[in-house]
């Protein structure tokens, strides 16, 4: 159920596996899709959401927790003290201490961050991806992505020589 | 803490799959099998992403890792068919290793080859960045027929960057602006060194917002043609288009709200009808300007680049094309007659930005009185905050204020009762600045802030940590800029006269403060 507390109003989100998580409901609305639900008045009681576990919600409540704009109630000390540049670099530090996760989970983070839509966690988990897939060789990639080679080998070697500018 | 479950769900679960069963039941099995177990789980895990990610994910990549990647599996290949934006650069194909009169030839090739592959698979391309300045005397051929390939229906955002050698030499071929071409989805267009002439056969450009042409040859005509059929455009930039003498931005272009218009040293008349104007930043020759409806402009720029006369062309001519102005920034080069006390107003301006950056020939005497300035403010009933950066050079033959000196200026008998914030950067001892900020400090009574700096208003913008930059006291930076050592003597020289002749004039309620050249401030001695 939503409650109050210290004033903030409290939003209970459940994951499919049986857990239940109470975060703010700024911190929550950090999820376009969540916000969509709260403005539509579909989140009086606790909102289940379906296909993330327990442990990837937690993450991601984790970094919605950090990027919550602080010029809220929550933030406005800091936000008074440390300039917004050095915010932005400390977080940026958060960011990538945050991502240092295998593979499993950051497949599983995007999928979370696609379906809640969170735009910068989206970008994060995407943008890391990318820099494992950046100037490596189609073997690499594959064993990055953990992706199977589906072509046939002629197959390949006609997207190969299609692309062949690619490879120079 | 407010995720109160949070502890809990970090340790209560470790599986990090939603087909976790089969993995837990390993993990109590044997030692090795948990990671066999975890390798086949993976293998799937990209392929398991939906594929509007996967199709993301490929549309960050640069375009060359990007056509990699289509080989590595046909869920790759699906979202190369639909990679829609182009960045075709030396850099994004890989070629700024490559002698730049080399480059010419490679980017041309894999340019060439891109377009015909995503033309010939049928890709709809949405966006070109396409910059070529590397290949000069490219055939005109080659580039009408990228274009005529990529720019069509649905086609969204188009940028042409060419060497400034086809400026006059290549046509943009506006046919593909047609109704039947990309004329009802183009979004943004920029093109840059090219002929560009409009004709009546210009589409119905009905979703444009941008417009930005550089060093492009164009006429008034072929604009004329453009504007008549942009009615969406938010924002025009015209940057160095000599061959325009009047531009003239019609009525019907309602939604038009920057216009900014720079290095078109043939400008001589400047007409806005464009009701919603909002920006205006003009850096040219000073031309005619005529503003028709001007309740919307807000926010204005004026710089002149080589003539003088900036301040006053401002105070004669903005109460009757930018009376609404609420922000506005001068930026002269050098000023040869005092701005005048006239009985027109700005009455809405709250924020006033002057710079003045002239190097003046060796020798002449000083024209400018900058007590004059006292009418900007008198003209500006509700402004809020004034700065004026000078530097040096502006400064460098002005009287200084002499040992006797009283201020002896007659006093005005004017009062900016609004007025809070004023800075001065590149503040010395020269009489004139002296007796404006006495004057300023003794007819305000709304002034909170005074903030005198005897350095000079670097570019803050190079500032951060482990760089050069400009010094203040709070600042963190490493080094400061280097000054002339002139400058150094003269800033010294300028905080002895704030002492003398200001500081016992700034009121208690002020907060007034006063940067000096710092302990790390040095000469500049040419090897930085």
């Amino acid at each position: 159920m939503a409650t109050r507390e210290a004033g903030k109003k409290m939003i209970m989100l459940k994951s499919p596996d049986g857990m239940e998580f109470e975060v703010e409901e700024a911190v929550a609305m950090e999820s376009q899709t969540i916000r969509k639900m709260i403005e539509d008045d579909c989140a009086d009681t606790a909102i289940l959401i379906p296909n993330i576990n327990s442990k990837i919600l937690s993450r991601v409540i984790e970094y919605c927790n950090k990027h919550v704009p602080t010029t809220g109630a929550t933030g406005a000390a800091a936000s008074d003290t440390v300039a917004p540049a050095a915010l932005a670099e400390d977080l940026k530090i958060w960011d990538a201490e945050f991502i240092k996760v295998n593979r499993a989970t950051r497949f599983d983070l995007i999928q979370a961050a696609s379906y809640l839509n969170i735009k910068g966690l989206l970008d994060l988990t995407s943008q890391t991806t990318i820099d494992t897939i950046s100037d490596n060789s189609l073997e690499e990639i594959r064993s990055f992505l953990s992706t199977k080679n589906d072509y046939l080998p002629e197959e390949e070697q006609t997207i190969r020589r299609e692309n062949q500018w690619a490879f120079q | 803490m407010t995720i109160n479950t949070y502890e809990l769900a970090l340790t209560g679960d470790t599986s990090g799959s939603k087909a976790s069963s089969a993995q837990i039941n390993h993990h109590h099995a044997g030692t090795d099998i948990p990671q066999v177990a975890e390798n086949m789980k993976q293998q799937t895990l990209f392929d398991k992403l939906p594929e509007d990610i996967l199709h993301r994910i490929h549309s960050l990549l640069p375009i060359q890792d990007a056509a990699c990647a289509a080989c590595v599996s046909h869920a790759f290949l699906r979202s190369w068919r639909c990679y829609s934006k182009l960045i075709l650069n030396d850099c994004a194909l890989g070629l700024n290793h490559i002698e730049f009169e080399e480059r010419k030839i490679y980017l041309i090739d894999k340019v060439d080859k891109i377009l015909k592959n995503h033309h010939d698979k049928g890709v709809k391309v949405e966006t070109l960045n396409l910059i070529l300045t590397p290949c000069t005397n490219i055939k005109a051929s080659y580039l009408d027929r990228w274009l005529r390939r990529t720019v069509k229906s649905g086609f969204k955002d188009l940028y042409l960057e060419m060497p400034l050698s086809m400026k006059k030499i290549y046509k943009f071929p506006c046919s593909v602006l047609s109704d039947e071409g990309a004329a009802s989805s183009i979004q943004f267009l920029k093109i840059g060194s090219c002929t560009f002439h409009p004709t009546s056969t210009l589409g119905s450009l009905a979703r444009l917002k941008t417009v930005r042409l550089s060093f492009v040859h164009t006429t008034e005509e072929g604009l004329e043609h453009l504007f008549s059929k942009s009615s969406t455009l938010e924002e025009l930039r015209i940057f160095a288009c000599h061959g325009i003498i009047c531009l003239k931005i019609p009525c019907t272009m309602q939604h038009l709200k920057i216009l900014d218009v720079q290095l078109c040293n043939m400008l001589r008349v400047v007409e806005i009808d464009a009701p919603n104007l909002c920006y205006f930043n003009y850096d040219s020759a000073l031309p005619e300007i005529y503003v028709r409806n001007c309740s919307q402009l807000k926010h204005v720029q004026l710089s002149s680049a080589r003539s003088s006369g900036v301040l006053f062309y401002a105070r004669t001519s903005l109460p009757s094309i930018a009376r609404n102005v609420e922000s506005l920034i001068l930026v002269g080069r050098s000023e040869n007659a005092n701005t005048p006390l006239l009985q027109s107003k700005l009455p809405h301006l709250k924020n006033l930005e002057i710079r003045l950056r002239a190097v003046l020939p060796k020798g002449s005497p000083p024209s400018y009185d900058f007590f004059s300035l006292v009418s900007f403010l008198d003209a500006s009933p509700a402004l809020e905050s004034f700065t004026l950066h000078v530097n040096e050079y502006v400064m460098k033959h002005y009287p200084v204020v002499g040992d006797n000196y009283e201020c002896p200026r007659q006093k005005l008998d004017l009062s900016h009762n609004r007025l809070r914030h004023m800075t001065i950067t590149g503040f010395c001892s020269a009489k004139s600045l002296v007796e404006l900020t006495v004057h300023i400090l003794e007819s305000t009574h709304s002034l909170e802030r005074l903030t005198l700096d005897t350095t000079y208003d670097y570019n803050r913008c190079i500032q951060g940590p482990g760089t050069i930059g400009k010094c203040t006291t709070s600042s963190r930076i490493a080094k400061c800029w280097p000054m002339s050592k002139r400058g150094v003597d003269e800033a010294h020289r300028a905080v002895k006269t704030v002492g003398r002749y200001i500081a016992g004039r700034v009121p208690l309620a002020v907060q007034f403060e006063l940067m000096g050249p710092c302990s790390r401030c040095r000469y500049h001695t040419g090897s930085r």
